[in-house]
C-alpha cells in the first residue's frame, strides 16, 4: 500500500465522518439532494472518496429496499405452483390398492391394457405421450407454459387438455371454458384447438377463446396474428370456416349452428385475465356488464335512465369497490348491496 | 468458490432435487425481483415475473442449458420475460386504440438493484455492528427515524446518535470498498443484449 493511499484513508476523520453521515442521514431522504448536502460540507476529502462513500449508501438503501421481496412467502406460492401439474389423484389409487384383492384386479386389468396399448402403440407412436389436464375451478389461473412454450391463462370454470409432449405435424389441445392463449409461431406445425363443435387453428398468435359448455355460443377474438375457425359440425361448406384478423371476433351459435364474424367492439375482452379496464363513452349497462363478468359478482341497474349514462375510464387493476365509487361519484349514483349483488339507482 | 456451489445446485435441480431449487430461489429472489422492478411497473408484477419465471424453470428442467454462470442465465431469463411482458402489453395498448395513460418502458438509470453477495455482504457487516450502533442504525435506515426520533426512543442524547451514525457510516466504507463498482457493472450488463 502507497503512502499516498494511506493518506486519503486517515484524511476522513471520525468528525468528518459523523458530519457526512449526518448531512446524509438525518437532513436528507433522498439520495440526490444528499449527494449535494455532503459536496456543500466542503471536506478535505479527495472526491473520489466521496463519491465512494455515496455510493456505498445507495447500496445501503437499495438493501433495505430489497428486504421487501419476501423470499419466504414467494416460496410457499411457487411450491404450490410446481406441485399442481403432478396431482393428488394417486392418493385414491393408494386407498384402494391397500386392499389385495384390487391388487389382483388392478394388476390384471393393467395387464390387459398393457396389450391393448402395445398393439396400438405400434400403430401410432404419438400415443406414448401422456395426456395432461390442468382446471382452474374458482379462480383465474394465470400464465402457465404448454410444452411448446406457448402461453395459456384460464379464467375460472374452465379446463385444458393437451399432451405432455406436441408431437406429430401440429399441436393439439382441447379447452372447455375460457382462456386467453399466446401461442408461439410455428409454420411447420399449426396450432389447433377443439372448443365444442369449434375447431381453431393458428400459427402464431394472441386471442381468446370463451367456449364454456352450458353456454350458447363460442366466441373468439383475435388480438394478433391470424386465426382460422372451423365448425366441426356444420351442414355446408360456406359457413363451415372463417378467417380472423385483429379486431375480429368469430361467434359460433349452437343452436342454429352458424358461424359468423364481426367486429370486436369491447376492448376488455381479456379483463378476465388483466383487471384492465377500458371504457370511451361506454353505456352503463354495459359497462357493468364487463364489471360484472371480471369481478363475477351480480351487478343491476335499478333505474332505466341510468342505462344509457357514457363513462369515458380506465382503470388498471382497481378493486370493485373503488370502480363502484368512482362511478357513484361521477353520475350521483348510489350502490346498495343486497345478498351480494349491487344496485344500482339514481341518488335522491 | 460460489458459483461452483451455484452449479452443482443447478446440475440438482436438473434431476428433479426440489431442495436445490428452494436454495437456488431463497438466494436469488430479492436481487432478481429488484431487477425486474427496473423493467416494470410496480413490485407486484416484478414479484409476479420472478415467480413466474422460477415456476417456467421447474418445468423446463430436464432441457436447460447453461453456459456461463447461473446468475447470469437468471438474470438474463428474467430480463427476457419482463421485455416479453412488456412487448405483450404493448400489443394489447395499441389494439385499445388511444393510450389512455402512458408508462414509461425505459429502464429509468437511477433505479439500481444489489446482487446476491452484495446483499450478503451488507447483511454481514451491519450485522457485525456492535449492538448499540447496530440499532441506532437500523433505527435510521429501517424505520426511517431522524437523529431526534431516534435519540427520543433510545432515551440517549442527539450527540450520541451523530457519533454513533458516523461511525456506523466508515465501518460500512470499509467493510464494502470492494464493492464500490459494483453499480456501475450491473448496469452495463442490464444494457447488454
Amino acid at each position: 500500500m502507497s503512502l499516498s493511499r494511506m493518506k486519503e484513508k486517515n484524511e476522513i476523520s471520525d468528525k468528518d465522518w459523523e458530519l457526512i453521515a449526518k448531512s446524509i442521514y438525518d437532513e436528507n431522504a433522498d439520495t440526490a439532494t444528499s449527494e449535494q448536502a455532503v459536496e456543500n460540507l466542503n471536506l478535505p476529502v479527495d472526491e473520489t472518496e466521496i463519491k465512494k462513500v455515496l455510493k456505498i449508501t445507495k447500496q445501503v438503501n437499495l438493501f433495505y429496499d430489497q428486504k421487501k421481496y419476501k423470499a419466504e412467502d414467494a416460496w410457499v406460492k411457487v411450491e404450490s405452483r410446481i406441485r399442481k401439474t403432478s396431482s393428488g389423484k394417486q392418493t385414491i389409487f393408494r386407498q384402494l390398492l391397500a386392499n389385495p384383492f384390487m391388487r389382483v384386479a388392478a394388476a390384471l386389468i393393467f395387464a390387459a391394457l398393457l396389450l391393448v396399448s402395445g398393439y396400438q402403440f405400434f400403430l401410432n407412436p404419438s400415443l406414448q405421450n401422456k395426456m395432461l389436464e390442468i382446471s382452474a375451478s374458482n379462480q383465474v389461473l394465470n400464465t402457465f407454459t404448454l410444452p411448446d412454450g406457448s402461453l395459456v391463462s384460464l379464467n375460472s370454470n374452465t379446463k385444458i387438455r393437451y399432451p405432455e409432449k406436441f408431437t406429430g405435424d401440429t399441436r393439439e389441445v382441447t379447452i372447455e371454458g375460457e382462456a386467453f392463449f399466446e401461442v408461439k409461431p410455428n409454420k411447420n406445425k399449426p396450432f389447433i384447438i377443439h372448443a365444442g363443435n369449434a375447431q381453431i387453428k393458428v400459427l402464431g398468435t394472441s386471442f381468446n377463446v370463451n367456449a364454456y359448455p352450458e353456454s350458447k355460443l363460442m366466441e373468439v377474438t383475435v388480438e394478433t396474428g391470424r386465426v382460422q375457425v372451423v365448425n366441426k359440425s356444420a351442414k355446408s361448406v360456406q359457413t363451415n370456416e372463417l378467417i380472423l384478423t385483429p379486431g375480429d371476433k368469430g361467434t359460433l351459435i349452437y343452436e342454429s349452428n352458424s358461424l359468423m364474424k364481426s367486429t370486436n367492439q369491447n376492448p376488455n375482452f381479456i379483463a378476465w385475465k388483466t383487471h384492465d379496464l377500458i371504457f370511451k363513452a361506454t353505456s352503463l349497462d354495459e359497462v357493468i356488464q364487463d364489471l360484472a363478468k371480471v369481478y363475477k359478482v351480480d351487478i343491476r341497474i335499478a333505474d332505466p335512465n341510468l342505462n344509457k349514462l357514457l363513462l369515458t375510464a380506465q382503470f388498471k387493476n382497481y378493486s370493485l369497490d373503488f370502480i363502484m365509487e368512482v362511478i357513484e361519484t361521477t353520475f350521483k349514483i348510489e350502490t346498495q348491496k343486497l345478498n351480494g349483488q349491487y344496485i344500482l339507482k339514481a341518488r335522491t | 468458490m460460489d458459483q461452483t456451489d451455484d452449479i452443482e445446485l443447478f446440475l440438482k435441480l436438473k434431476e428433479g432435487d426440489e431442495k436445490a431449487f428452494q436454495t437456488l430461489f431463497r438466494k436469488f429472489y430479492s436481487s432478481l425481483c429488484q431487477y425486474a422492478r427496473q423493467f416494470l411497473n410496480d413490485s407486484e408484477s416484478a414479484e409476479e415475473a420472478v415467480q413466474d419465471m422460477f415456476v417456467k424453470i421447474w418445468e423446463r428442467r430436464t432441457v436447460l442449458n447453461i453456459d456461463a454462470s447461473v446468475r447470469h442465465y437468471f438474470f438474463r431469463a428474467i430480463r427476457n420475460q419482463c421485455l416479453n411482458q412488456i412487448q405483450h402489453e404493448k400489443i394489447k395498448k395499441q389494439y385499445a386504440g388511444k393510450v389512455l395513460e402512458s408508462s414509461s418502458q425505459e429502464i429509468d438509470p437511477g433505479h439500481f438493484y444489489l446482487e446476491v453477495d452484495l446483499i450478503e455482504r451488507i447483511e454481514k457487516s451491519i450485522e457485525a455492528l456492535p449492538p448499540k450502533r447496530k440499532e441506532i442504525f437500523r433505527l435510521s435506515r429501517e424505520q426511517g427515524l431522524k437523529y431526534k426520533e431516534i435519540a427520543d426512543t433510545l432515551n440517549i442524547s442527539i450527540k450520541t446518535v451523530e457519533a454513533q451514525m458516523g461511525l456506523a457510516l466508515k465501518h460500512l466504507r470499509t467493510e464494502l470498498k470492494d464493492f464500490s463498482n459494483y453499480l456501475i457493472s450491473l448496469f452495463i450488463f442490464s444494457k447488454k443484449n
